[in-house]
């Protein structure tokens, strides 16, 4: 159906930009969704580290992660990763919840967390992979 | 200008709200998409718990001994628990929307087979898990 107020503008071109996410809705539905297949074999092949890290003292988990590159690509992947994607979806969660300040202030506040787990965690298992 | 807003907020006041959760029965599968959403925030509190562990290995011997007391405690066993269990509901969890979003499972008999397969394979994965861990330590 044609606009009723004359103008030239497309009735997408009015909508557009106008939902909760006011740009980028449909990248984030997928970065959510490519996040989470990679996340699927990642979590197991994590879980497998965890188990095998239960109940290990201080020398053998710096031993682990010091001798083998596999433990330590391991985990940084999974953090990597994984906090993207739980950054992705809080973002989801607050748009549908939060409004006006709340929800910049919400948006800013996911971005630092996200951001800062994932800097510590990242720095600590690449110190733990080259030995210090 | 002034008026025609105040006008069309009391519009918006009178509209009436699409009906939410309080008019349905509660089902099964409403109760595990909530979870889903639950689950995915706990994980991202737990993420505290995980990155601790790192920054504590990275850290020394004494931080280290600190958090593997923490984990190893009672309590801390319990959060673990949850933890895990958390993991693998939204594991599976996803798994579950990605086949709804590829259009499968949708009648009632797939969508109650989906996500009873999800509770019980959680907390499957949770015990073998937990069983796993026991027999390794």
């Amino acid at each position: 159906m044609a606009n009723q107020n004359s103008s030239l503008r497309s009735d997408i071109s009015r909508v557009r930009h106008l939902g909760a996410n006011r740009s980028v809705g449909t990248s984030h539905a997928l970065r959510l969704r490519l996040t989470a297949a990679a996340l699927m074999p990642l979590t197991l092949l994590f879980v497998f580290l965890v188990v095998s890290l239960v109940g290990r003292d201080y020398e053998s988990v710096v031993r682990l992660f010091g001798h083998r590159i596999a433990p330590g690509s391991i985990a940084l992947l999974f953090v990597l990763v994984g906090v993207f994607h739980m950054k992705t979806g809080m973002e989801t969660i607050i748009e549908d919840y939060a409004h006006g300040w709340w929800k910049s202030g919400l948006l800013v506040a996911n971005m630092m967390f996200a951001g800062l787990i994932a800097t510590a965690t990242a720095l600590s298992i690449v110190k733990l992979a080259v030995g210090g | 200008m002034a008026e025609v807003e105040s006008a069309s907020q009391r519009l918006s006041e009178r509209r009436p709200l699409s009906p939410h959760l309080d008019i349905y029965k509660m089902m099964l599968t409403m109760v595990m998409s909530g979870l889903h959403r639950i689950s995915g925030m706990a994980l991202y509190a737990g993420t505290l718990l995980l990155a601790w562990y790192f920054i504590a290995a990275a850290s020394g011997p004494r931080a280290f001994a600190t958090v593997n007391w923490v984990y190893g405690s009672i309590p801390g066993r319990l959060v673990l628990l949850g933890f895990t269990w958390a993991l693998f509901n939204h594991l599976l969890g996803g798994v579950r929307h990605a086949i709804w979003d590829a259009g499968y499972m949708f009648d009632p008999k797939g969508r109650e087979l989906a996500v009873r397969a999800t509770l019980v394979g959680s907390i499957a994965l949770t015990l073998v898990f937990w069983v796993l861990a026991y027999a390794y330590r």
